[in-house]
């Protein structure tokens, strides 16, 4: 166990703002390098404090989920502002995304039917985590591509209301929904019994 | 992705080191060679990190971001090994999330809104909504901190344990 640097800003915050505040800077990469070793041995210190970084990883992963499907608010005129990074994500790295989607799909698919029906015990049970993990990467995908190509929504379809996620998001392929329902399913792990 | 941020510290980081971390997972997929995979999160995990340590290196000294301390990768990496929180709790912060962000007032879900929905740099939220890109950076600092401790109010609430 190391021992724990000193603050060398604000030694007037109490411990749990203290680690918060080095926590959501770091997220924004704003920490330099004496902050990120105390965070460290904050975190090296104390359970506790590595259950809060979790606990804002998860905050973090909710976020840019959320935003990916658009419920976070978008800002009302403010668009011609706001750098057009979508637009130039989606030049750099289109080349990927369908290769990326439809290949993610196929693996998350292929484990899933295996798990469920072929129960081949060297493969392990995609845990609900993974899921998220490939969920929120698909709901990613899918905001940018709607941010990028507009032109290539229907435009005789209904309005929708802004606060219905499915309708924001799009429908998720069916490998995806079959996923997320096993995951609530309660499954056993396929070397269990 | 919030492993990745917290390795890069930048959501097109971020993304770029997902989709090249996918194409590995997909060409081992795919390998008639492959080896049968016992723990896909540890595994998918492994090259995830080795992606981002490589972007880190590659591209760290052009990035914005400071450098990552190797003591500070541990514990993150110990922090997400040890996270064994449940889907049904995911979920149920996802939702309390979503109300807390209805809650903020109108220029933090603005300014939230810009840098999670529009990718928008702290200079360019800060040009919209006229503040120094400092002023806006500790802002979405405090606008975590905020939502952080609304998520786990709701929580309690539901419950019935202190947050």
């Amino acid at each position: 166990m190391t021992s724990i640097p000193p603050r060398h800003d604000d030694d007037s915050l109490p411990p749990s703002r203290e680690l918060d505040g080095l926590i959501t800077r770091h997220l924004d990469g704003g920490l330099d390098a004496a902050e990120q070793r105390r965070l460290a041995a904050l975190l090296d210190a104390s359970p506790a404090a590595r259950e809060t970084l979790a606990r804002y990883l998860r905050l973090e992963g909710a976020l840019i989920r959320l935003a990916s499907a658009g419920l976070l608010g978008s800002p009302t005129g403010d668009g011609a502002d706001v750098e057009p990074r979508l637009r130039d994500r989606a030049g750099a790295s289109r080349w990927l995304r369908p290769a990326a989607v439809a290949l993610a799909g196929s693996v998350l698919a292929a484990t899933v039917v295996a798990v469920l029906f072929v129960r081949q015990p060297e493969i392990g049970l995609l845990r609900g985590a993974d899921v998220a993990f490939i969920a929120d990467r698909w709901l990613e995908l899918r905001a940018a591509d709607a941010a990028a190509e507009p032109e290539a929504q229907d435009p005789e379809a209904p309005e929708v209301e802004e606060d219905e996620p499915d309708a924001m998001a799009g429908s998720p392929p069916g490998w995806l929904v079959a996923a997320v329902a096993d995951e609530g399913a309660g499954l056993s792990r396929p070397d269990e019994g | 992705m919030a492993y990745l941020m917290a390795m890069v510290r930048d959501l097109d980081a971020a993304e770029e080191v997902f989709q090249n971390a996918a194409v590995v997972v997909m060409q081992h997929a795919g390998s008639p060679d492959a080896e049968p995979i016992r723990d896909f999160r540890a595994w998918a995990k492994e090259i995830v990190r080795r992606q981002a340590l490589h972007y880190l290196r590659a591209k760290g000294r052009a990035a914005r971001v400071a450098a990552l301390e190797p003591e500070l990768l541990v514990q993150i990496d110990r922090a997400f090994d040890d996270d064994a929180t449940d889907p049904a709790h995911r979920q149920r912060e996802l939702d309390a999330l979503r109300d807390c962000a209805t809650r903020l007032p109108d220029v933090q879900r603005r300014m939230v809104a810009m840098r999670y929905e529009g990718r928008a740099s702290f200079d360019a939220i800060g040009a919209a909504v006229g503040r120094t890109a400092a002023a806006v950076q500790r802002s979405l600092s405090r606008t975590r901190r905020m939502l952080h401790d609304c998520v786990q109010s709701k929580l309690a609430r539901v419950t019935g344990v202190a947050p």
